[in-house]
């Protein structure tokens, strides 16, 4: 696979050379009309898009509650666009197939038809506003603040889980995590303290605990991002979760995710990630697929493209527990 | 020059001017178009040496680079470029591209060129605000050149500049270069740049608007216009409002980098490093809003006069008329109205409120209708048409086709939730290249090979046109059309290194191979301005009217002379006539008198 790309050129080459050669040694067998030129082209950009996902070369893995609901609206447009592709290709590639000049034949004399043109315009119309309107509640349910802080003056989610808050402050070039220690963890069953610290925005205390280019969660528990920069843009992108947010100097902004899978477990005294737990097997396993990354997608200067993160998702709390009280013991030994 | 050329000069009565009025500093709109053309054709030189540089690393990440290598990266272990070097290439390829090639090409070369001669009229509106519009040109070129030498090289914070990476500076006393590391000289340089382009841009659609609506020949009522016209007096209004919120905000962006205002900074103040910007009384987003205010309009600007001038190149070479004139029109006014009311769709993630985010969603993905419409409409034209592949032709084709798909990958960002995942990712870098290089560039093509016999009285060649033809199309879609692919993978844009992300190495192959495919279609650039130079000297000479076209351009001598037509054109019918039933030629032009036994069709 990692060579491909001078089969993929050859490949193109060879058609062309085909194409021409076909031409040279058979003249009366295949005419060359500018109509194929066109309709090969498009016809393998077609190709491309249906090969893709079988060499792996797709979406990554989604693995959030919401990677489902975004992925089948991408499904979707995909299907419109393609067949409004496949179907605007055909007919341009027939016109200049059929209606190739020739001295013989007239064009016809047309200046237009109004009723194409109401049909082509409405029914492009109704299905844009279909579209327009179904994605609504999706994006609002990712993006909408505003149903956060409903959700806390309920003390709750709507589904009686609490969020896992913590704070990542984007900076040229690292990303900074602060966590809430675990005593503190332990208050945030009383919603007042969790609302508190929505509203103040995670106040720091001593005990907090500070990681850098790491996000650790565990799987199931909606987690509250206050997201910060202290300098230029950054964005916030978690390709596997489907969550992208750009964090702006001078604002703190609510994000939020939920992970469905794990893909770290403890070995030793660390955690490692890139795991997969085979219920089967009843073992982690190792996965590619389950190394989860945070990476900038706003351009922020020369290292840009170096700020990068790792996700870490314990299965369960005890496991994140774990980890946040394995990190408390050997930062706290470090803070007066 | 013709002989009628001259006879033109004598009537009115001109002594000569010599040759620095005449072809330098001349207020005639057709040198001034060709002005217009050869500034843009050599900063496409420019613009496109920028892609390379920006392909090379992406497809050989940190390759030794031969010979350049040493010249550029003297101080670099390995002659390798670095990412301060990287992210100057793509900020500069873009701007360079944008404000030099494809603006100056479609509205100061075409709209300049065609304007007066397909309305009928002798000259601009405005003459000599004409010429300043293209010398302004130069304080913007003198100033973007220097900037790539000064200390910290050329801008290279993104062609969009955004606050607060842009505008930040350092204090006092401790140099150009900047905390931020992309927002030295060099992006001063820019700024002061842009605020020159947009004032000629500004110029010159006052003066465009000015002529289309007041100087139309006897009988060429406004929708007798030929869809060249329409598409320009579009695009001038879209200059004209848009462009005074893009100077003031370079303004802006220009005062917090030289005389310490604070519009784009925020009252929390920024730190890097170890050092700490005073606090503000701004907002980063600010920049974005007035920024993308401008430049949203800005990418119709870069499409619409394309759209018109192949609307007339399919017309002229399928023998047909065109198919829904008003349609048409309405559409491109459609796209224009609604291009000024969905800035916002390119600031989704931004941190803006998400409800906004609803409403410029709506608007953004009802701008797919217009642009339908106008598809289908171009289907039609073609549709029982007699069609000839002349190299205008296959580029007007081209346009077509490529636009059905640059368009369509649009639609992705447009739906808000699948542009959490798309924003900023390879998939935009696509779609804008296929409506930016496979459709306005294929366009400009078009028009070049198109209106060149008008331009000089030769024609070019059509076998190397037709060459550089096939293999920029192929070459084209396979640098673009796989960015899709990286897009979809979550590649994200602006990286010098994707390499280093785990989820992304396995589709770097395909990087390698756009690479490989953009030095083919660089390279293969050379062929097209190399038959442009060619047939200027010794090309095949071209009479009035070679392509056998109708509107009122191709009456008048090649090249026309001062005035342009010999006497006044009275215009009688639409510019879209082709086999018209009862006659024996397959084109009546707008000036031709009425033949025998042909009906006048109604409404034209």
């Amino acid at each position: 696979m990692t060579q491909l790309w001078p089969v993929a050129l050859i490949g193109v080459l060879a058609v062309a050379a085909a194409g021409y050669g076909m031409y040279v040694l058979f003249p009366g067998l295949v005419k060359p009309r500018w109509s194929y030129f066109f309709g090969v082209t498009l016809a393998i950009e077609l190709g491309l898009f249906l090969v893709a996902p079988l060499l792996g070369w797709w979406l990554p893995k989604g693995v959030s509650t919401y990677s489902d609901s975004v992925d089948a609206l991408f499904y979707g447009i995909l299907a419109v666009t393609g067949v409004t592709f496949v179907g605007v290709s055909i007919a341009f590639t027939w016109a200049l197939f059929r209606y190739s000049a020739d001295p013989n034949r007239r064009s016809t004399y047309t200046h237009g038809s109004h009723k194409l043109e109401l049909i082509w315009t409405a029914v492009p119309a109704a299905v844009l506003l279909v579209l327009s309107v179904v994605q609504i509640p999706a994006w609002l349910k990712v993006k909408n603040t505003d149903w956060l802080k409903q959700a806390f003056a309920k003390g709750r989610t709507e589904d009686g889980k609490r969020f896992l808050q913590m704070e990542v402050v984007g900076r040229q070039w690292e990303w900074r995590i602060r966590y809430p220690g675990s005593k503190h963890y332990a208050e945030w069953m009383e919603a007042k303290s969790a609302l508190d610290d929505v509203r103040l925005k995670l106040p720091a205390r001593p005990d907090d605990v500070r990681m850098v280019n790491e996000i650790h969660c565990f799987k199931g528990q909606k987690v509250l991002i206050h997201l910060r920069t202290q300098d230029v843009l950054h964005s916030f992108f978690l390709p596997q979760m489907r969550l992208k947010q750009d964090a702006l100097p001078g604002k703190t902004i609510p994000v939020w995710f939920e992970a469905t899978e794990a893909n770290c477990h403890k070995e030793g005294n660390g955690w490692k990630t890139g795991v997969r737990y085979d219920a089967d097997a009843r073992e982690w396993k190792k996965d590619d697929a389950y190394l989860w990354e945070l990476t900038c997608a706003e351009f922020c200067g020369a290292r840009h493209s170096l700020m990068r993160g790792r996700v870490y998702v314990h299965e369960t709390e005890e496991d994140f527990l774990d980890w946040l009280k394995a990190q408390e013991m050997s930062q706290g030994a470090m803070t007066p | 020059m013709s002989e009628s050329a001259h006879a033109t000069t004598h009537e009115h009565g001109h002594e000569d001017i010599g040759f620095l009025r005449k072809y330098i500093f001349s207020e005639d709109h057709k040198i001034i178009g060709i002005q217009f053309m050869f500034t843009g054709l050599l900063f496409l030189l420019l613009g496109g040496l920028l892609a390379l540089g920006v392909r090379t690393q992406l497809g050989w990440p940190a390759m030794e680079i031969p010979i350049l290598g040493k010249i550029l990266f003297p101080g670099s272990a390995g002659h390798r470029m670095g990412p301060d070097f990287y992210n100057m290439l793509f900020s500069m390829h873009a701007s360079v591209m944008i404000f030099f090639v494809i603006i100056p090409l479609l509205t100061g070369a075409f709209g300049n060129f065609l304007i007066p001669l397909m309305i009928g009229a002798k000259d601009m509106a405005f003459p000599k605000l004409n010429m300043l519009s293209y010398w302004f040109m130069w304080p913007a070129i003198i100033i973007i050149s220097i900037s790539f030498f000064v200390d910290g090289g050329a801008g290279a914070s993104g062609w969009t500049s955004y606050p607060t990476i842009a505008s930040s500076t350092m204090p006092m006393g401790q140099g150009f270069r900047s905390p931020a590391s992309a927002s030295g000289l060099g992006q001063t340089y820019w700024l002061l740049s842009l605020i020159f382009v947009g004032v000629s841009s500004m110029m010159g659609s006052v003066n465009y608007i000015t002529t289309i609506i007041n100087m139309r020949a006897v009988g060429m009522s406004m929708f007798r216009m030929p869809m060249s016209v329409w598409a320009m007096f579009i695009t001038a209004i879209l200059q004209a409002f848009a462009l005074p919120v893009l100077t003031v905000a370079l303004f802006l962006q220009l005062f917090d980098k030289t005389i310490g205002t604070t519009f784009f900074l925020p009252p929390t103040g920024l730190v890097f490093g170890n050092w700490t910007t005073g606090p503000g009384g701004g907002q980063p987003l600010l920049w974005q809003h007035l920024f993308w205010f401008y430049s949203h309009p800005a990418v119709y600007i870069m499409i619409l006069p394309a759209m018109g001038m192949v609307s007339d190149i399919l017309c002229s070479f399928a023998r047909k008329p065109l198919f829904g004139y008003k349609p048409m029109v309405l559409s491109m006014s459609g796209i224009a109205g609604l291009g000024f009311i969905v800035w916002g769709h390119h600031m989704f993630q931004s941190g803006m409120d998400a409800r906004l985010g609803t409403g410029f969603m709506m608007a953004t993905i009802m701008i797919a209708l217009p642009s339908a419409v106008k598809v289908f409409n171009w289907l039609g034209t073609l549709w029982e048409g007699n069609i000839q592949f002349t190299t205008p032709m296959l580029h007007a084709l081209a346009f077509v086709a490529m636009f059905v798909i640059g368009g369509l990958s649009g639609i992705f960002m447009a739906a808000t939730p699948v542009d959490i995942f798309i924003h900023d990712t390879y998939f935009i870098v696509a779609h804008i290249h296929y409506v930016l290089f496979m459709s306005s560039m294929f366009g400009i093509f078009a028009a070049i090979t198109f209106w060149f016999p008008k331009m000089f009285g030769r024609l070019m060649n059509e076998k190397w046109g037709k060459i550089h033809f096939a293999i920029t199309f192929i070459a084209a879609n396979c640098t673009f059309y796989p960015m899709h692919i990286l897009g979809v993978g979550g590649t994200p844009r602006r990286y010098f290194e994707p390499t280093a992300y785990d989820f992304l190495n396995h589709l770097q192959p395909i990087n390698t191979f756009i690479s490989v495919s953009a030095f083919v279609m660089g390279f293969t650039q050379l062929i097209f301005l190399g038959n442009v130079f060619v047939s200027l000297f010794w090309g095949k000479k071209a009479d009035r009217n070679p392509w056998h076209s109708n509107s009122l351009e191709w009456t008048a001598p090649s090249p026309p002379g001062h005035g342009n037509f010999e006497t006044p054109p009275i215009v009688h019918r639409g510019p879209y006539e082709y086999s018209v039933p009862g006659m024996t030629d397959d084109y009546l032009p707008q000036t031709a008198a009425q033949p025998e036994g042909v009906p006048v069709p109604a409404g034209h």
